[in-house]
């Protein structure tokens, strides 16, 4: 289904997050514009330019049409983070009364096709996934399919790979210390249900519960699978430690 | 009812997905019952790849964690991965002899008490979206027509999957198998929410889930959002007496 492109892209994108998601991720960033015949891709937390984690390709394009988007609070991106679905503009042309605010900003910056992928896990809004090209045209159904798959890996990658928030030295916990954030164990339906319930034994944000079950796994020295299990096992209960 | 009546509900049912309140998940579900009742099976599930060609349980005939696991053991080695993969049928496969074949798999499956399998491709045209998997717990082989009968219910979960609708953007297989999956994701999310909340097991959650979605005519999907948000509008609007009072504690 994927293309050989985009294969190689996440297999760059398999061995981050280990040591740092900057660096490393800006060879499987280049690859992965090419592979979707686009002039750039960035990747955020949210919408907006202090939400953007990685951004590739034109870079400055990519990190200015996310902050446009912030700032008029309209646009591909902005929709597809709310509704929690792909949104594809061809031409941003033809949507001129869609997003008034957001159109002339982008033809300014010469972008004319935008493709925004929502970032999730189940429930988790994770952040959005853009590309955009300077000629107007669709994905193609190949460039597609390979597009949705990042996102997807993305997603995972900026959840599984972001810094647990120590207060400290900024650590990062990938799960690729343990062969990949690609591994089959991130998958599977235990670890869902575990951040199901672990959010409501902390009363935190599903995003957070799984940050803390990433955390102990690696305190643990196990893998998340393995922590995920005994919690729907219910041999291992999440407590707040300052109720 | 005769199995011809049966079969056409099965087919009307198909066509109903073309409207606005359906849900993927829960019409999965439906298939995969219609082939317990419809075919020599015992229990029946339906499996989807995801972009990268991992196959995904999607929906159950009998939503407990023991069956559940028996489509997870089949990501390395199993019927609904050859069958996916060939796009081939794999038909009356004794577990016994394919010890060695699918080890773990058929391990598991002989020890929930099953000892034949199949698994019928999820085909559109050229492309194979993933396989549905069929198990028997008695001897004897299917018949040809319950194969048929089979695969035409595996073909009717495909043209299900393709009907979902999406908001802004033309029906692309891609994108749907994605909101497919990602739902999927979220009901094993609510279905961790509701069993913590309530002191019940996980498969228990999910018919709390299904029922409330059913009786207050919501999509499975959008309530198992809430759920796994734990958004306010569950406690209140919903008028779910236990929830509710799990939230004013």
């Amino acid at each position: 289904m994927l293309s050989k492109r985009m294969v190689a892209v996440l297999a760059l994108l398999n061995g981050a997050g280990g040591d740092g998601l900057g660096t490393e991720l800006l060879p499987a960033a280049a690859a992965a514009a090419v592979a979707l015949g686009v002039d750039g891709v960035s990747a955020g937390l949210g919408v907006g330019v202090q939400g953007v984690v990685v951004a590739w390709g034109r870079e400055a394009v990519a990190v200015a049409l996310d902050d446009l988007q912030f700032t008029v609070g309209q646009g591909p991106g902005v929709e597809a983070a709310a509704g929690g679905e792909p949104v594809l503009v061809s031409d941003v042309r033809e949507h001129g009364g869609r997003w008034p605010g957001f159109v002339p900003g982008a033809l300014e910056l010469e972008v004319r096709a935008v493709f925004a992928f929502p970032l999730r896990i189940g429930a988790i809004s994770v952040g959005v996934l853009t590309a955009h090209r300077g000629v107007p045209g669709p994905l193609v159904e190949g460039q597609l399919a390979d597009a949705l798959a990042l996102a997807e890996a993305v997603g995972v990658l900026l959840l599984h790979g972001a810094p647990v928030g120590d207060g400290g030295d900024g650590v990062l916990l990938g799960e690729g210390r343990r062969g990949g954030w690609a591994g089959p164990g991130t998958h599977r339906a235990e670890v869902h249900q575990a951040t199901g319930m672990v959010s409501v034994q902390l009363d935190v944000s599903l995003a957070e519960a799984l940050v803390r079950l990433r955390a102990h796994a690696y305190a643990q020295d196990r893998g998340i699978a393995e922590v995920a299990a005994d919690v729907v096992a219910r041999r291992l209960r999440f407590r707040d430690p300052n109720p | 009812m005769t199995r011809e009546e049966q079969l056409v509900d099965a087919f009307v049912e198909a066509a109903d997905t073309l409207v606005d309140d359906f849900d993927v998940i829960e019409f999965l579900h439906t298939v995969a019952a219609r082939c317990v009742q419809l075919l020599a099976v015992d229990a029946a599930g339906l499996m989807l790849a995801d972009q990268r060609g991992q196959l995904h349980a999607t929906a159950a005939s009998t939503e407990n964690a023991r069956l559940l696991e028996l489509f997870e053991l089949q990501s390395d080695a199993g019927p609904c991965l050859d069958a996916f993969r060939s796009g081939v049928p794999v038909v009356n496969a004794d577990l016994h002899a394919n010890q060695e074949r699918w080890p773990r798999f058929a391990e598991a499956a002989q020890a929930t008490g099953f000892v034949s399998v199949h698994a019928l491709p999820l085909r559109l045209r050229a492309t194979v979206i993933g396989a549905l998997n069929l198990f028997c717990a008695a001897p004897g082989a299917l018949s040809d027509a319950d194969v048929r009968t089979g695969q035409a219910l595996a073909d009717v979960a495909t043209i299900g999957i393709l009907a979902q609708r999406t908001l802004h953007q033309a029906e692309l297989l891609s994108t749907q198998l994605q909101q497919a999956l990602n739902s999927r994701v979220t009901i094993e999310q609510a279905k961790g929410v509701l069993a913590e909340r309530r002191s019940i097991t996980l498969d228990e959650a999910f018919e709390v889930l299904r029922t409330h979605a059913r009786t207050n005519n919501l999509r499975l999907s959008d309530l198992a959002r809430d759920v796994a948000q734990r958004s306010n509008v569950i406690a209140g609007l919903l008028d779910l007496p236990d929830l509710a009072a799990a939230d004013s504690e």
